[in-house]
């Protein structure tokens, strides 16, 4: 069953255009990774699934719902979740509070039972510390739940902003270079999370550079470049792909090394 | 020594009304990054809207009516405030930070006005409380000063507990903190921003009420200079941070009473409460309590 399809989907920023109409579709349950070239538009198009950009042309359906034009916090409703390039934490609150706040979207308390502090009030609090930190355990982060979020070493940051996305209980979570920074040892451990949070019925979509990761793990591999979707297909139809290896090799001269061979 | 303590409390009383006010306009920098200069009045309407109901129920006994007082003034300053926000501050939403602090002077300028055309004198707040003095020890404090310190005490409590503990206090310090962020975990940001300047509205309109049963008297510019005095308040204690608003409101408080009582004019007061914010910010630019701040947009 398809989960999520684009079609014609476009952007433009001033005259550069960053996605040019992007055909696209994930299927319930499945891992897919989106890669290309730095510039490809990789984050713009997570950017447009989440409502952070209004796309210029094209629609995003989502569970049979049209979702562009949304604003974010309904399309997270929705079910759709991510996580950040750049770690986006609320450094200044507890690891715990961080997963709390994901919970947000679906529990009710309004101000006035905040107030009045019904029981119903009381219970509810419970059931997002509770759930919350059941999302801890998932990613193993249990035992820092009080500490403050930004003295996290970086890879336990990484994992807790998966753990707040997974506390909005999305059906598709969009990981945005989930291993980036990290040591191969790390990166394992990152891809054996992500294939736990498949197992739990949740549908993967993630941008990724370490190919030894996209390989591993992905069913299916979609390729941008310069705004376009050049190839999509199992990896090893996108290994062998011309038009890949010419994006990766032929304009990006100083990084060859990025090819698709696994590599740490 | 006795006047000194009796200067402290003095002192103390009217800065837990500074820091009433201050929690208004840092709860709303900490989300917008916005300075909301309509705030002091809200102070205003409350006073005036506590003026209101107390003179319509002044045949009931002062409890009821210096309840009902509060409990209409906060709510007509949340409504207020809220409409406020939709009107002149949402639609600036995306725009340049200057847009919506211009915004907010004209609001403000709109509110006196409006109070101005219809009661342009000094009008005399209802007297509820009886006189009564009490001694703790040496210390002799009036009624009115145990009211004030004790519903602020009350209020600003009740506010910590309210964002520390509650999911939707939870929301505002994630809001405050990555807005963006926040939307994308699906926190319905334009409801929280509406909600924090509910909240800040009730303090400020609670702070207006306490202010003028202290003065007795009320007037539509009446909240220029507490105002202003909540704002260098929130600076001082490191603007955006809730704790520090209190601690600023009563050291600002503390520091005017001491000014009037031990200066050799009783005029000098606001100048030792500002030369101590100037020596703040020169020592510590970020405020009392204030973090590193980042330019979050």
């Amino acid at each position: 069953m398809i989960l999520l399809k684009t079609s014609g989907l476009s952007k433009t920023f001033g005259g550069l255009k960053a996605l040019s109409d992007i055909d696209f579709s994930i299927s319930s349950g499945e891992i897919a990774s989106l890669i290309g070239p730095n510039g490809a538009g990789k984050t713009t198009f997570f950017n447009l699934l989440t409502g952070v950009y209004k796309p210029d042309a094209g629609e995003i359906d989502f569970c049979g719902e049209r979702i562009d034009g949304r604003p974010p916090y309904w399309i997270t409703k929705r079910g759709l979740a991510r996580t950040f390039q750049n770690i986006r934490l609320f450094n200044n609150m507890t690891v715990l509070e961080n997963v709390m706040v994901g919970r947000h979207c679906r529990t009710r308390s309004e101000l006035f039972t905040a107030l009045l502090r019904t029981p119903g009030f009381f219970r509810e609090e419970k059931e997002i510390a509770e759930s919350a930190m059941e999302r801890l355990r998932f990613v193993g982060l249990l035992d820092d739940g009080n500490e403050l979020a930004k003295n996290l070493p970086y890879g336990a940051q990484r994992k807790l902003e998966i753990a707040r996305a997974l506390a909005t209980e999305p059906k598709l979570l969009l990981l945005d270079e989930p291993s980036a920074g990290m040591n191969h040892a790390e990166s394992l451990e990152m891809a054996q999370l992500i294939q736990r949070i498949s197992k739990e019925g949740i549908t993967i979509l993630l941008i990724e550079h370490r190919m030894s990761l996209v390989m591993k793990i992905s069913q299916n591999v979609h390729v941008l470049d310069h705004g376009f979707k050049i190839a999509e297909g199992t990896p090893d139809h996108i290994q062998n792909h011309p038009k890949v290896i010419e994006a990766y090799l032929g304009s990006t001269q100083e990084t060859p090394e990025i090819t698709i061979d696994a590599r740490g | 020594m006795h006047s000194f303590t009796e200067q402290l409390l003095n002192g103390l009383t009217l800065g837990s009304i500074y820091a009433l006010v201050a929690l208004g306009y840092t709860l709303v920098y900490g989300i917008l990054l916005m300075i909301n200069f309509a705030h002091s009045e809200i102070f205003m309407l409350g006073a005036f809207a506590g003026c209101g109901t107390l003179v319509a129920l002044s045949a009931l006994p002062w409890p009821l009516s210096v309840g009902a007082a509060f409990l209409m003034g906060m709510l007509a300053c949340a409504l207020v405030a809220v409409a406020m926000e939709k009107v002149a501050y949402a639609p600036l939403r995306r725009a340049p930070r200057l847009a919506p602090l211009i915004s907010a002077i004209g609001v403000s300028i709109v509110l006196q006005n409006s109070v101005f055309l219809w009661r342009n004198d000094f009008l005399a707040f209802p007297t509820v409380f009886p006189p009564t003095q009490i001694n703790i020890g040496p210390v002799t404090l009036s009624l009115i000063q145990i009211v004030i310190l004790g519903s602020s005490l009350v209020l600003m409590g009740g506010l910590w507990l309210f964002i520390t503990f509650t999911r939707l206090g939870q929301a505002m310090r994630a809001c405050s903190q990555d807005r963006e962020a926040a939307e994308l975990v699906g926190i319905p940001v334009n409801r929280i921003i509406s909600l924090t300047f509910f909240i800040g509205a009730m303090l400020g309109g609670a702070a207006g009420i306490l202010y003028s049963l202290y003065y007795g008297s009320i007037k539509y510019n009446m909240g220029f200079l507490p105002g202003m005095k909540a704002f260098t308040a929130a600076v001082l204690g490191g603007i955006g941070n809730v704790p520090g608003a209190m601690a600023g409101g009563l050291l600002l408080g503390v520091s005017e009473a001491m000014g009037a009582a031990f200066l050799p004019e009783a005029e000098w007061k606001d100048v030792l409460a500002f030369a101590i914010l100037i020596l703040v910010l020169i020592l510590r630019p970020r405020g009392l309590f204030g973090e590193r701040t980042s330019e979050k947009i």
